[in-house]
């Protein structure tokens, strides 16, 4: 388990901790200890978790996952930051209602809804309790059915927003939702302004030129270029709305293993592959006439 | 006075068959360029369209008229609703319904009028072609124009 202990309370002293800890407890530790130099008090730090996998699987398998902290971290510790490494945001949920201590351990209640949010941002736990030395990450499996308290109409599509879909921002960053007031796709193309449904459109590859343009694969096979007449899109995910720019996106589709790529053989035309594995298409038909270079 | 008369019909004369050119490219397809219609039995003709700017076709998402300058070429009856695969210069590739009776071609030897239910395929260059493809079990259909293939 690779971690980093960050400060947290003066900036002027943010020290960057790379560990290496398993569950078992800490390696060696490469930095001398951070101490605020005017109330010599030690400074807290936030313990950061790379949470792969490997990790997600054995906390949902055995239950629960142990973090030993080593004895120059004690009582410093006052955040925990589960992370991965493809987090759709940078910018952390902060969990509350979480933690409880037991005798030296801190106990953190982690639930299947958190974990999946994981996939879309860090979640930060903050601990105020003093005097442990592992922290203990326990499955939740009385997690409410609405975790994070959201309305149903910024995290359910509507009739005017699109199927679900994969928006994607690069190799690794992503996030699965519905295009709010996306039911039908107007573009400008070479013959004139056309509106598709979007139950129709198995993917939509953005910035395919350096102005805007995009290229539409629809489920049927057919391809079409042109230009949308908006900037931005909202997604609504299982997290609440979402607004992403069109210059950030890299395509979105009907899945996460469906790509578009740039065609060797015709410069500037762009290859669909669509993946057909069942339960990977979501509301379509997934019928593909053919792939178009 | 006779000279003067005579020189007044020369450059009538002239302008009449310059005007009458003029109109005739107006008429033509809009690059004026060639194009390749193939028949049924294997039968091929090369012209120029006329008076055939753009073509009205009814596609999924409505009724469109493409250019025939966007066009490279079109793969017709391809299913049970005589449906077309219209194939653009940019790589496009839309299936559509072609709201079209005939196409008339000016040829090396006179006029041609070609009813629409008689074409297979109509391409921009003679090296074009429409090949089937089955992806993922499904039949379609793909385009090349010919073009030199970049390694």
């Amino acid at each position: 388990m690779v971690s980093k202990l960050t400060s947290v309370t003066r900036p002027t002293f943010l020290l960057v901790v790379l560990m290496c800890i398993n569950c078992q407890g800490f390696a060696a530790a490469q930095s001398s200890l951070p101490v605020d130099a005017q109330s010599q008090k030690p400074e807290l730090v936030t313990m950061t978790i790379d949470m792969d996998d490997a990790k997600i699987a054995s906390l949902l398998r055995n239950g629960v996952l142990r973090t030993t902290i080593p004895a120059k971290y004690r009582n410093r510790v006052d955040a925990v930051l589960l992370k991965r490494d493809f987090s759709f945001k940078t910018e952390a949920y902060e969990l509350g209602d979480a933690v409880d201590k037991l005798n030296d351990s801190v106990t953190v209640k982690l639930g299947a809804a958190v974990l999946e949010r994981l996939d879309f941002q860090p979640v930060k736990v903050k601990i105020y309790y003093s005097g442990f030395n592992s922290i203990v990450f326990v499955r939740d499996k009385l997690e409410s059915k609405n975790p994070f308290g959201l309305a149903k109409r910024d995290t359910q599509p509507g009739p005017n927003d699109s199927q679900r879909m994969f928006a994607r921002l690069d190799d690794k960053r992503g996030v699965f939702g519905w295009v709010e007031g996306l039911a039908k796709l107007k573009l400008t193309t070479e013959f004139g302004e056309v509106s598709i449904d979007m139950i129709k459109v198995a993917g939509i590859r953005f910035n395919t030129n350096s102005s805007g343009g995009v290229s539409v694969r629809l489920i049927s096979g057919e391809t079409l270029s042109g230009y949308p007449s908006f900037d931005e899109i909202q997604m609504k995910c299982a997290w609440g709305k979402q607004k992403i720019l069109l210059s950030e996106i890299e395509s979105i589709t009907l899945n996460r293993q469906s790509r578009f790529t740039l065609d060797p053989y015709h410069n500037g035309r762009w290859r669909f592959e669509i993946d057909l594995t069942p339960g990977t298409l979501r509301g379509s038909s997934p019928s593909v006439k053919s792939t178009t270079n | 006075m006779a000279t003067i008369l005579g020189r007044v019909s020369f450059a009538l004369l002239l302008f009449a068959c310059f005007a009458s050119t003029l109109s005739a490219q107006s008429i033509d397809g809009p690059a004026g360029g060639k194009i390749f219609v193939n028949v049924t039995q294997n039968r091929e003709l090369v012209g120029t369209p006329i008076e055939l700017g753009s073509i009205k076709a009814i596609t999924g998402f409505g009724e469109v008229a493409i250019p025939l300058e966007k066009i490279d070429g079109i793969k017709l009856h391809v299913d049970a609703d005589d449906s077309a695969v219209v194939a653009f210069k940019n790589g496009d590739l839309v299936t559509a319904k072609i709201n079209l009776d005939q196409i008339s071609l000016k040829t090396v030897w006179g006029k041609a009028h070609i009813k629409l239910d008689q074409i297979e395929t109509i391409v921009a260059s003679s090296s074009a072609r429409f090949y089937p493809e089955t992806t993922n079990g499904t039949k379609g259909w793909r385009f090349s124009n010919g073009a030199p293939v970049e390694q």
